[in-house]
């Protein structure tokens, strides 16, 4: 059917709703905490802490993903070291996602003497766009162009670029979440627990405190599970692998040291490892950046010993178990902070004394503390 | 790569882009369209690009060779190659299988060990469209109603034109070959159409069809444990599900076309606002239903005498013959060997379907001949939908309404009350009428056997009850927004009403389909139900 002659030639019907359209979508800019999903979340928080006072006069700043997350508490490291200290860290950040952290923290103006840093074997091994949902948090423009350059594909960094400029897209899934709940009378069913979390974060220096005791029932399929972790031929994916370059060769300009923590994991988790042959790969990773950096030195918890009991799933620490690593970090990063670098290859291989019980008495907030708070509100 | 991907959106971006920087250059257009299509075509699977081509080279030849050769059997012959070449590459990747696995299941149900061997080859996708529209084109120069084009890049982009190269509309060659041929102007207005009617079949799709499947799927799913609401829910979820699916594909089709300066055909134009079963057809799959007009049904001879009738009667005595056997195979599937009531009902079934048979062969005059051609075409229409009875016994139903409508006729318009507002109550009856029977068609096509179609129409005969919220809440978002658009499309005659509204009106329209698309959309990659045809 032919089209009204009547109408203008420009097309106004469209232009309108590109107008209501961009409206919608300021509108939408400053987003409160009832239209993000839990990694989003984590990802939003770690990107807006980058530019916090905190991390800005931070010493020590902790980054990573969520072992770091829950298995280094700066309170802890603050009291015995006597420096300040964040944790930057994000759950299911790949390496390239802490990189650009750092990149916005030092834009921030923070001035780090000490990295302390872990790149999980399984994170390392996959895309970045395995998080094609979350990065879009994470990234401002120019961040963008320069993932875009350095990944090189396409299809990624338009998907990325979409969730930036629509956020709407972006927050479809809890927005949905949202109209379906506000349509049974009720609020999003995970909202508590964001709550939850992000005064948790907020409480511990970024940190977040698994509650002591807690256990996540998934743990044993998890580590039968096929997929996970991606053993035989283990190899970093190459951006990857760039990026903990990167993130080193940074930090060495800037003369930072870069402390690379391997978080211990469940005695069964361990052993399965081992016997799937990704320990030595991922050990020669390890030695390979050890090798091209001087100014990196790495903390192995591994063989620390660590009780099944510490563990809240295979490979994150519970409360107890997190205050336990962070005092023992916290011993083995002083000479670090002492001397600058090591002074010898032998003082850069670390190994983390056995595990004993946390010693000290600080007050942390845990998890079930932080819901239990924000229910009372 | 699917129209609902990104992946398509940066394809298309790219050709657009192109496509109209070489706007002054037609051969180069043509050949940038051309090698579009072969790359879209080799993301499904490079390895069949073979018969695309085969098929292209095989037409274009025989089009030349029919129009140039002046001797009538020598023609016939060309006209017979092409046929065997398409239609054989058809066969192959399509029926074979299925027909020597109904021979060895026929075997076997008469106690014959026999183990044919089948090819076990994958469908290449789109066959049935493009074999069809490459075949019109030499049946079309054969009875000299077109010119053969010289150009074979032309025919090429006419037969691999991408958008609609695998899940149609079927364009017929007098339509699509003079658009290959002449320049396209970039129009803005064109443009602007092109988009609307791309968001509009994006929002039936990843909206409409994608949300319903799941729905669908469980409900299909798990068929025997459902109460009757949930069965009759479950067609009717099916029944927009396939509609959202498949014409929301040929809205998006459409839309790109229009963007590169082309105009495919209609081919839905509210078929669920349709009064009868013929109007349905007129409006559903519109291309398939004139394709089979033009080259099956009236073929076949129409009403007219001679070898085509004896031809006609003999292959809808065989399909006949072949659907009543699967029927009783199927029923004695069902029913189990100890059944001894079984024999009794198969030998009546099988003396009935021997004497229908019979009399099929001997169908002559005008009446019965419409008749007869109308089941031939729906039966076989049927089986292009796919290599199942399923499909063959849906076909065989759409043919019964045709038929049934066909003889009712004449007494439904004496029924017809002549009072306006009465007249307009039975056109809203007809139309509820026809969707339902529309839906127990839905409910064969859908089914997987006869027994779970046989089921779940008895669930629902049985009294329907008001399906969960659960369930209902979710199909009736999906479908009232659809319906509600539809209506005013119908009431206006104008499916492009929006286009014409006021700017303010369209600006709001768009900005909702925008949203209902970014926030109700279903991006998991979703294939089209129609590729598998």
């Amino acid at each position: 059917m032919a089209p009204d002659q009547t109408r203008s030639t420009i097309p106004l019907g469209l232009l309108g709703a590109l107008i209501l359209v961009v409206a919608i979508e300021a509108s939408r800019a400053d987003r409160p905490i009832d239209r993000q999903t839990k990694t989003g979340l984590a990802w939003q928080f770690g990107a807006e802490a980058a530019a916090e006072p905190a991390v800005i006069g931070a010493r020590v700043l902790c980054l990573g993903d969520s072992r770091m997350k829950l298995g280094v508490l700066p309170v802890v490291l603050e009291d015995r070291i006597g420096l300040p200290a964040y944790n930057l860290a994000v759950p299911g950040a790949p390496a390239s996602a802490t990189v650009i952290l750092l990149e916005k923290a030092l834009r921030a103006g923070a001035k780090p003497s000490l990295l302390v840093v872990n790149f999980d074997e399984n994170l390392l091994a996959v895309s970045p766009r395995e998080r094609v949902s979350e990065w879009p948090e994470l990234l401002g423009p120019g961040d963008w162009l320069g993932l875009a350059r350095r990944s090189g594909d396409l299809d990624f960094v338009l998907r990325v670029g979409l969730g930036m400029i629509l956020p709407s897209w972006r927050d479809r899934e809890a927005i949905r979440e949202r109209i379906v709940a506000a349509l049974g009378g009720r609020e999003r069913p995970i909202l508590p627990e964001l709550r939850a979390l992000d005064r948790n974060w907020r409480r511990n220096l970024g940190a977040q405190v698994a509650t002591p005791g807690e256990r996540v029932p998934s743990s044993t399929a998890f580590i039968d599970s096929g997929a996970t972790p991606r053993s035989r031929g283990w190899r970093p994916h190459p951006i990857n692998a760039q990026a903990v370059h990167r993130l080193c060769s940074l930090a060495d300009r800037l003369g930072i040291t870069v402390a690379w923590l391997l978080p211990p994991s469940r005695a069964d988790w361990t052993d399965r490892r081992r016997s799937l042959g990704l320990t030595e790969a991922f050990d020669a990773f390890v030695a390979e950046v050890l090798d091209a950096h001087p100014n990196v030195v790495v903390v192995d918890g591994r063989s620390a010993g660590f009780p099944d009991a510490a563990f809240r799933d295979p490979t994150h620490l519970d409360g107890l178990g997190a205050s336990s690593l962070s005092e023992s970090l916290a011993d083995a990063l002083l000479p670090l902070l002492d001397r600058g670098r090591a002074d010898d290859d032998s003082a850069r291989l670390v190994a983390l004394p056995a595990y004993r019980p946390p010693s000290s008495r600080l007050s942390l907030e845990d998890m079930a503390t932080s819901a239990a708070m924000v229910r009372t509100r | 790569m699917v129209f609902n991907s990104l992946a398509f959106a940066e394809f298309f971006a790219v050709v657009f882009v192109l496509y109209w920087v070489l706007r002054r250059r037609l051969r180069a257009q043509n050949a940038l369209l051309l090698g579009a299509g072969y790359v879209f075509y080799a993301c499904w699977d490079w390895r069949f690009l073979g018969l695309l081509v085969l098929s292209t080279v095989v037409d274009y030849g025989c089009g030349l060779l029919v129009h140039r050769v002046k001797v009538p059997r020598t023609r016939r012959m060309l006209l017979a190659l092409s046929m065997i070449a398409n239609l054989g590459m058809l066969g192959f990747f399509k029926y074979c299988d299925f027909f020597v696995g109904s021979l060895a299941l026929l075997l076997d149900r008469l106690g014959i060990e026999a183990s044919p061997p089948t090819l076990g080859v994958l469908l290449p996708i789109g066959i049935s469209f493009y074999t069809f529209q490459s075949m019109a084109y030499v049946i079309d120069v054969y009875r000299r109603e077109i010119e053969p084009t010289r150009d074979f890049l032309s025919f090429a982009v006419f037969v691999s034109f991408f958008p609609h190269l695998v899940a149609g509309p079927i364009m017929q060659p007098r339509t699509l070959l003079p658009q290959v041929s002449r320049p396209r102007r970039f129009d803005l207005e064109q443009l602007y159409r092109g988009a609307y009617l791309i968001a509009w079949g994006l929002a039936k799709k990843v909206v409409i069809a994608d949300n319903l499947a799941p729905i669908v799927d469980d409900l299909f799913g798990r068929w025997e444990t459902i109460d009757g609401g949930l069965a009759l829910l479950a067609v009717y979820a099916f029944a927009f599900q396939i509609y959202g699916d498949f014409s929301g594909y040929t809205d998006i089709a459409r839309g790109v076309a229009r963007c590169l300066g082309f105009e495919l055909a209609l081919n839905f134009n509210l078929p669920y606002f349709s009064a009868s079963p013929g109007e349905f057809w007129r409006r559903w799959h519109i291309s398939l239903s004139q394709w089979l007009r033009d080259y099956l049904y009236i073929p076949l001879g129409g009403s007219r005498g001679g070898r085509a009738v004896a031809i006609g009667n003999a292959l809808l005595a065989g399909l006949v013959a072949c659907l009543g056997g699967g029927v009783i195979l199927a029923i004695g599937e069902a029913s189990g060997p100890s059944v001894e009531g079984f024999s009794v009902l198969g030998i009546a079934m099988g003396v009935g379907l021997l004497i229908a048979c019979s009399a099929i062969l001997t169908i002559r005059g005008t009446v019965a001949l419409t008749c007869r051609n109308l089941m031939l075409t729906m039966m076989l229409g049927g089986l292009w939908h796919g290599a199942a009875w399923t499909f063959v016994a849906w076909g065989a139903y759409q043919g019964i309404l045709l038929v049934g409508q066909r003889l009712l006729d004449p007494t439904l318009e004496r029924l017809r009350p002549a009072d306006p507002f009465a007249r307009n109550c039975w056109k809203a009856a007809c139309i509820v009428g026809t969707f339902h029977l529309v839906c127990l068609g839905w409910l064969l096509f859908r089914a997987d056997s006869t027994a779970q179609a046989a089921g779940m129409l008895g669930a629902i005969l049985s009294g329907p009850s008001l399906p969960p919220a659960t369930y209902l809440a979710p199909v009736l978002a999906c479908v009232l927004p659809l319906l509600l658009v539809q209506a005013v499309q119908y009431a206006s005659g104008d499916p492009e009403i929006l286009l014409r509204a006021p700017w303010y009106v369209r600006s709001v329209a768009y900005t909702a389909l925008f949203y209902g698309i970014v926030l109700g959309g279903e991006f998991g990659g979703g294939q089209f139900i129609y590729f598998q045809f």
